[in-house]
């Protein structure tokens, strides 16, 4: 059959080429042998009758050409040998095709790590059903002065009840607690839930089931689910854990099931609540007998379907105007509710780090194409003779264009994989040197389609520049390009490189001084004046007392004095304190409604402050500075009358004027596990402490002593004289000889909570740098380049000037010049765009002005000392020309 | 005589044709053209050469080395049932398009 008689012969025709080829040479020296035979038949000479033989036949090669022409081929056959003859000639110029792969690779590489990050912590959905529909319900307290705030119990009963356009609502709440039983005894990491959580989530179980509305009922041994990672680690994945009872604050209390691997909560930070808790346990009380003012839930919904979150809106607050019609403080308080949908909200603190990144990195790319761009025009300009000659011997253009097209991609290609190689690399580096509080990168991987739009981008750009000899040699008439570069070629070649420079050095300025204004931002933050010492060595840890062991104030005050006894007679430390939450925490905030004496002042338009708890040697540990009064004593406990201490804020804003010292103030007191709102004397005036975040003066505060308002957790945090690390044995070992059951947890200098505040933007402010380093140095390169290029294509005219008397000097001043005026044209278009960037990342600013003149001054000169040192030495090579060998060459 | 003014397709035509009779070597077949046709068709080696390879390549002949009657070593090329089928086929056309020619020059 004809068709398989053509593929046997395709199939030879690729794997027998050159058999194939010494054939037919056999059969054409056959056919000459023969002709000449008959030559010499006639009487010519043997010599002579080969000659005649051959060159009837046209020319022997031509011959063989026209054979393989026709020969079957595949496409793939012309293909080869086009990336043959492209990797032959880039071998022949080893040194641009080095610089080609460093560059993608440099700038690939950034993006690539970028992109994955970004695509992690900002497009990623989190591991729920549909997250688009789930929205979190919030508070606003107007009179108190809160913006957002969590529910109270009741409330979320309330709106569970009422509201119809949300199908399902659930709470939750963060809680630590400790599992003692088999193995050692550990403090866990518990979200308190409504038992329909995981419904309204959309998540089922891994193991076993999530729970149901049995599960719901108060109790005080409710059931747990565990995560997936605790379920490895302490029960060694073990199914009969499932079902069985695990012993949580000295309660024992059922396994029903284990969460699947991937799944985490991913709330906002300030909310404490952590994104992966160990175990969740269906609350213990009844939401609706807790008390209306105590606001601590979280609360999340799911849109029922069909609805928007509009409708839910309205649903919301016609249920907020119910509500205010039965309970007047509502109204008098300015107490109103709000709908916030899940996905935004999650990724708002983030996004305009992640959008500087993503904008400085893009930057990046454009320096790093634009460097390649540039690299490869100058090579066309030294293959013009080569393009030239080739056209002239009568190369089609086509084949040409396919070989062009060819080195361009096998560079690219080769950028893109070293690319794909750095930035795996630089991941796995950020990932591994994340700051403490970006633990969410640690999720970060390289994603496939980021893999393949970045490569594609780099292929597309490597083949179109590749083309650049191409659309030369068309405008060249053959003539031309075989002489000399004539200078009105030349010039046009060296404007679009002196654009492309002139775009590197602007892309440079513009990194530079959003990466100085960063830096500057980070510098102004270590000297912000927190209100109390953090360069101290300091260790701290956290205790959580279980109320089973530790039911009424006197055993904790008793615990607490003889630990912190026990503590400071260890070697090493200085001082020992304890606050209910540490500097900088990762814990939710405690706010307390407060309102002093006077008409009109009550619980309704009481003001929020936050609130500490503290024990009274934490002054010294901690170094607060008082203002006014007195600090806590020892005798401040339980029996004597309530005292609190609060800040200058709040002491100028209650009792403007007048001394705080001496007033009554109306604030809730947990005492025996019951609150009670009391009238307490202010005894003390701090100054204000900025321990939420280092930038922002946020609320007034309020300072309780331990002994008369009990929490749990504390925090403990012991002045050190050495190694903070180094007692961490030490301390464990007094903990567990006052209670073994009592797991030491969260240990940790305090130096990584001060890290943690700032880290979302040194994070921002190192890449940002590393970036601009990076612009710097192609733009460097860049010009080098363009200058040496400039350089030895007018070796002549250097020559000449020489010769006809031109020091040294004046020919290099000439050179060093021309580079300068690409660098302040440069630069000019640079602080432009450094003024629109500056503007974008105003929110990640602090103690420097977008318009900082110092960022801008300083990266003008850094750019023109660049600028400088990357002419310097082609404009030297210029003042070396010999002029006789100039004039001789060409 | 012109070579260069020859079709392809007319000759492949001839090839065929001239195999029909018998196998021949490369040689053998612009002899035998060039005798039949009393020296209008003086076929070169740049012509016949890929003409007869891409005739093998689509399986219409098939070549293997043998001996020439004068004892030489050549590729001898035959005619296969497929190009047989071909044979009659481009006959066919061929009386097609002649006559059309000549109906065009006659009108």
């Amino acid at each position: 059959m004809p068709s398989l008689a053509r593929w046997k012969a395709r199939c030879r025709a690729l794997l027998y080429r050159d058999a194939l080829d010494r054939d037919f040479d056999r059969e054409l020296s056959s056919w000459v042998d023969e002709l000449a035979a008959r030559e010499e038949a006639r009487g010519t000479a043997p010599q002579e009758a080969r000659r005649r033989a051959i060159q009837a036949t046209g020319g022997l090669d031509r011959v063989r050409d026209r054979v393989r022409d026709v020969r079957p081929r595949w496409f793939l056959d012309g293909v080869l040998s086009d990336v043959a003859y492209a990797a032959r000639s880039l071998r022949r110029a080893p040194g641009l095709v080095l610089a080609i792969v460093v560059t993608l690779a440099l700038g690939i590489g950034a993006n690539t790590a970028v992109y994955s990050i970004v695509h992690t912590l900002l497009l990623q959905p989190p591991p729920y059903r549909a997250p688009e529909r789930l929205v979190f319900l919030l508070a606003k307290m107007g009179a108190a002065g809160s913006s957002r705030a969590m529910l109270a119990g009741p409330e979320v009963v309330d709106f569970q009840r009422g509201l119809t356009k949300l199908e399902s609502l659930a709470a939750i709440r963060p809680a630590s607690v400790a599992l003692t039983g088999d193995g050692d005894p550990e403090q866990l990491r518990v979200a308190q839930v409504s038992w329909n959580l995981f419904d309204v989530l959309g998540v089922s179980a891994a193991r076993g089931r999530t729970f149901a509305a049995e599960d719901g009922a108060p109790s005080p041994a409710p059931p747990v689910l565990i995560s997936w990672p605790f379920f490895q680690r302490r029960f060694g994945a073990d199914p009969s854990a499932i079902g069985r009872r695990i012993v949580l604050n000295d309660t024992p209390v059922t396994v029903l099931g284990v969460l699947p691997p991937e799944f985490r909560l991913r709330f906002r930070a300030e909310t404490g609540i952590p994104d992966e808790p160990q175990v969740f346990q269906s609350f213990p009380e009844d939401l609706s007998r807790t008390h209306r003012l105590l606001r601590y839930y979280h609360v999340v919904g799911r849109l029922a379907p069909g609805a928007t979150i509009d409708d839910a809106a309205r649903d919301v607050e016609s249920i907020s105007a119910e509500l205010a019609r039965i309970h007047p403080f509502y109204t008098v308080g300015n107490h109103t509710f709000y709908l916030v949908p899940l996905l935004a909200d999650t990724t708002q603190a983030v996004r305009p780090m992640l959008l500087a990144l993503l904008g400085g990195v893009v930057l990046v790319l454009i320096a790093s194409c634009v460097n390649v761009a540039g690299l490869l025009l100058a090579r066309a300009v030294a293959r013009r003779r080569e393009v030239a000659t080739l056209v002239a011997l009568g190369a089609d253009r086509r084949r040409l264009s396919c070989q062009f097209v060819a080195e361009g991609l096998i560079v690219a290609a080769a950028g893109a994989i070293a690319g794909l190689v750095t930035g795996f690399a630089a991941l796995r580096a950020i990932v591994a040197l994340r700051p403490p509080g970006l633990d969410r990168l640690a999720q970060a991987t390289i994603d496939t389609p980021i893999l393949l739009v970045v490569v594609a981008i780099a292929c597309v750009w490597g083949a179109l520049f590749a083309l650049a000899p191409l659309t030369e040699s068309r405008r060249l008439s053959v003539a031309t390009g075989l002489q000399s570069l004539s200078p009105a070629n030349g010039r046009l070649r060296y404007r679009s490189r002196s654009i492309l420079v002139i775009a590197q050095v602007a892309l440079g300025t513009a990194l530079i001084v959003t990466a100085s204004l960063l830096v500057r931002t980070m510098d102004a933050l270590h000297r912000v004046d927190t209100g109390f010492e953090t360069d101290a060595r300091a260790l701290t840890f956290r205790l959580s007392l279980p109320p089973s062991r530790y039911s009424t104030s006197v055993e904790v005050n008793a615990f607490s004095r003889e630990l912190e006894v026990r503590l400071a007679a260890l070697p090493g430390v200085e001082r020992v304190g304890a606050i209910s939450h540490l500097p900088f925490d990762t814990l939710g905030n405690w706010s307390s409604k407060y309102f002093p004496e006077g008409p009109g002042q009550d619980l309704s338009v009481a003001r929020l402050a936050d609130t500490r708890a503290v024990t009274p040697s934490t002054l010294q540990t901690l170094g607060i500075q008082l203002v006014e009064g007195r600090w806590f004593t020892e005798d401040d406990d339980r029996d004597s009358r309530h005292v609190v201490v609060v800040d200058e804020r709040l002491a100028a804003r209650t009792w403007p004027g007048r001394s705080a010292v001496g007033q009554r103030i109306h604030v809730p007191f947990l005492i025996d596990r019951q609150v009670h709102t009391t009238w307490a004397l202010v005894v003390g005036v701090v100054k204000h402490m900025r321990y939420r975040t280092p930038d922002a003066e946020v609320q007034e505060q309020l300072y309780f002593p331990f002994r008369q308002n009990l929490r749990n957790p504390m925090g403990y945090v012991l002045r050190t004289s050495m190694d903070p690390s180094a007692i961490g044995a030490d301390v464990r070992r007094v903990v567990a000889s006052l209670d073994p059951l009592l797991p030491t947890y969260e240990m940790a200098p305090l130096d990584l909570y001060v890290a943690r505040a700032l880290s979302a933007r040194r994070f921002t402010a190192v890449l940002i740098a590393s970036f601009a380093f990076l612009a710097l140095a192609l733009a460097g390169v860049g010009l080098a380049g363009l200058i040496a290029y400039s350089v030895a294509s007018r070796h002549r005219e250097f020559g000449i000037r020489l010769a006809l008397g031109a020091t040294p000097a004046r020919v290099r001043r000439k050179v060093l010049t021309e580079g300068l005026l690409l660098v302040i044209a440069g630069i000019g278009l640079g602080l432009l765009g450094a003024g629109i960037a500056a503007r974008g990342i105003r929110t990640l600013l602090f103690g420097v002005a977008p318009s900082d003149p110092t960022s801008y001054l300083g990266a003008v000169l850094i750019l023109a000392v660049t600028g400088v040192a990357a002419s310097w030495w082609p404009a030297r090579r210029a003042m070396r020309v010999n002029p006789v060998q100039a004039l001789r060459s060409e | 005589m012109a070579q260069t003014t020859l079709l392809q397709g007319t000759l492949d035509l001839l090839i065929l044709r001239t195999l029909a009779l018998g196998p021949l070597h490369g040689v053998g077949i612009a002899d035998r053209i060039a005798q039949v046709t009393r020296g209008t068709f003086d076929i070169k080696a740049g012509s016949l050469f890929p003409a007869l390879h891409r005739l093998e390549g689509e399986g219409w002949i098939a070549g293997a080395w043998g001996e020439t009657r004068s004892g030489r070593r050549a590729r001898l090329y035959k005619l296969t049932t497929a190009g047989r089928r071909q044979l009659a086929e481009e006959k066919k056309t061929w009386a097609r398009v002649s006559l059309a020619i000549q109906q065009v020059l006659e009108m």
